[in-house]
């Protein structure tokens, strides 16, 4: 049973291995136009070994492109003035990028959701107090809650007809500072609504609909209800 | 020659705008088609998941054994909730909607809770079989009327699409189009299925929650006075009443108010309730410094707030940072056992130590003293029913919520499993294994999941 546990680990051992090694991510052709740490990388060595003359400064142009073609034809390698893996080997650079990995069982955190929710706060409520913004995240997280809406906080706020910023895409604007703080309030267990499914804005709304509703509080423009 | 140039160059440009408005306009009706058809997929699915969700009830109901009910009842619970999904995405009018997208939540909910009570080898009482029974005749109307609906759909007399347009705006559209629909009616038949009680988080009784909290009385002067004292460390001033929180688990007065010193224009908020006259909430959205105060010096600060503001054996249970705040989790510890359901949240400003925000509605609705049963059953016998893979690190008797809110004692075993911590529940009274939470550890505290 040992045999089979230690051939077991060291099978599993090998394949991890060797499945890191093929999802290294093969590093990028840099040709002309390119930038970055790499480019630097290229252009001190190239100046180094004399092949190009111009500033180390990370943007492959014309000099580096000559440095490149005056590297390749002293190397045999193909002048096409791109860096590619033969003339990055040549190079000695590093022909694979390292892959960030993981250990494979460690868990993961929900950070969209807060993205999320802070996009629809900030899309619903802006010019509110700030107690107005968590609100508007609490109805969403409450919605999550009931039986009478969608179970997942993407489900509610883009469920049709619900929010008018996902109907005009304003849903899409980047949130600010206090949004972000508000829906992790919200997240956290601030309600200040108590419990409301609802709110509205009573100059705006259009729906008969929502007046039935019963009225927890007002915050600002917005009434709560559930 | 001269004066057919502008003429011309118009026609041209006529021409150009009517070849692009009908690029546009096949444009928009391609998008249309597309959108239309995306929802009249979602309602054949829905149709499918009712349909299913019904047959697979009624199986449930002449499976004899419990594993058989279980197997079945685990299928509704599938099919109801994709059913659910399906329909809470269809663009319907929420108010047309909200009972039947009730219906599914609560089928599906029953559904879960009676899967676990057979697997735990409970036998169904009659009385849940008679809720089944009657959930089958409502999740058989359903599908009858959703096929009846699929005709309409088909011969074309709704477009999803323009449902969706519509939306709120033009009202009177909308509503003749759902009286088209029948939805109107089904919503009004599907109103009168039983109210289901049960250990479920869709359970009708967790709506009507009646707090513990019990005190006099206090009027908005009073409330005013309270917040200004409870918070006059923070130079809290000039508070006023905004309005009443009404219709809710705990009533109270909304109150704004400013921080001398450092306000930044947008002053602090809370909540206090009517009755005993308790911080609900506060809230105080200043602007935060750079951070000054470690993790632990966060988590003393908190616990004296709190013992200053009258609350005692508050355990803080986890912490998490956040930009130049943390939040601090408090439960209420009963002798040896930890009280999670009484729970205050605390946060602190990293750069000076303030409460910028307290919560405290869990520990109100859920608080009072309680007589905590012994353990049924030992440490020792409850360390067996873990997984033989798992390293316990400490173990702790804890009151947790069921889904339903009731109250069960546990054997908290805090564990390690390959990378990762885990916090595990063994009911103390017969060894179930009541929940599992994934701890997530980063830098700024950790996560439970």
């Amino acid at each position: 049973m040992k045999k089979y546990a230690v051939l077991l680990t060291s099978v599993l051992s090998i394949f991890l291995v060797v499945s890191l090694y093929v999802n290294g991510i093969f590093a990028q052709n840099l040709s002309w136009g390119s930038r970055g740490e790499e480019v630097r990388e290229v252009q001190s060595r190239l100046t180094r070994w004399g092949y190009m003359e111009g500033a180390v400064d990370g943007v492959y142009g014309a000099e580096t492109y000559r440095g490149v073609r005056n590297f390749q034809q002293s190397n045999g390698l193909t002048v096409d003035g791109v860096i590619g893996p033969q003339t990055r080997a040549a190079l000695g650079m590093p022909t694979t990028t390292p892959t960030p990995t993981t250990p494979a069982s460690e868990g993961v955190s929900r950070s969209d959701d807060v993205n999320l929710l802070a996009r629809a706060i900030h899309s619903e409520s802006r010019g509110e107090p700030y107690e107005g913004m968590v609100a508007v995240g609490a109805v969403i997280l409450n919605r999550v809650r009931s039986p009478e809406f969608p179970n997942t906080i993407a489900g509610v706020v883009y469920q049709p007809c619900a929010f008018e910023p996902v109907k005009n895409g304003t849903i899409n604007n980047p949130p600010g500072d206090d949004a972000f703080r508000a829906a992790r309030d919200a997240l956290n267990g601030w309600d200040p609504t108590s419990g409301a499914l609802y709110f509205w804005n009573p100059a705006t709304a259009t729906s008969r609909w929502i007046w039935t509703r019963t009225i927890t509080l007002r915050i600002g423009r917005h009434v709560f209800g559930i | 020659m001269k004066r057919y140039i502008l003429p011309i160059i118009l026609a041209i440009a006529l021409m150009g705008t009517g070849v692009w408005g009908y690029q546009q306009y096949t444009q928009k009706v391609d998008y249309h088609t597309y959108l239309d058809l995306q929802f009249q997929r979602q309602f054949y699915e829905l149709i499918g998941h009712v349909e299913n969700a019904q047959v697979d009830l009624s199986k449930a109901m002449v499976s004899g054994s419990n594993i058989d009910i279980a197997q079945y009842l685990n299928d509704v619970v599938k099919q109801s909730y994709m059913a659910q999904e399906k329909l809470t995405q269809l663009p319907f009018n929420h108010g047309a909607i909200r009972t039947t997208e009730k219906f599914l939540s609560q089928l599906g909910d029953y559904a879960t809770a009676m899967v676990n009570k057979s697997l735990e080898g409970i036998v169904l009482e009659e009385n849940e079989m008679s809720t089944l029974e009657e959930l089958h005749t409502y999740a058989n109307y359903l599908s009858q009327q959703l096929i009846e609906l699929q005709q309409q759909v088909v011969s074309g007399g709704v477009n999803f699409g323009d449902l969706r347009k519509e939306g709120n705006r033009r009202l009177a559209l909308v509503d003749s189009q759902m009286e088209d629909l029948n939805l109107i009616n089904i919503e009004e038949r599907m109103q009168d299925y039983p109210e289901l009680i049960y250990d479920g988080p869709f359970s009708e009784h967790l709506k009507d929650v009646r707090p513990r909290l019990q005190g006099n009385t206090v009027n908005e002067g009073e409330a005013i006075r309270i917040v200004t004292e409870e918070f006059k460390e923070f130079n809290l001033a000039n508070a006023r009443v905004i309005g009443r929180i009404d219709n809710a688990p705990i009533e109270g007065y909304y109150i704004r108010g400013e921080r001398n010193g450092d306000a930044n224009g947008r002053g602090v908020s809370a909540a206090v309730s009517r009755t005993g006259g308790k911080i609900i909430w506060y809230l105080d959205p200043r602007d935060i410094g750079e951070s000054q105060l470690g993790r632990e010096e966060a988590i003393e600060r908190a616990e004296e707030f709190l013992k200053q503001k009258g609350y005692e054996d508050m355990v803080a249970t986890y912490a998490m940072a956040y930009e130049g705040e943390m939040v601090v989790n408090f439960a209420y510890q009963q002798e040896d056992v930890t009280v999670y359901t009484d729970l205050i949240k605390v946060k602190v400003a990293l750069d000076n130590g303030d409460i910028i925000g307290l919560e405290t509605e869990g520990f109100l609705i859920n608080h009072h003293d309680r007589d905590i049963p012994e353990p049924q059953i030992s440490k020792e016998a409850a360390q067996e029913r873990l997984s033989s893979g798992v390293e316990v690190e400490t173990v702790k008797l804890a009151l947790i919520p069921t889904a339903g809110n009731k109250e069960i004692l546990c054997y908290e075993f805090k564990v390690k499993f390959g990378a990762d911590h885990y916090l595990i529940y063994i009911d103390a009274d017969n060894g179930q294994q009541r929940r599992v939470l994934l701890l997530i550890e980063g830098e700024d505290g950790t996560l439970t999941i």
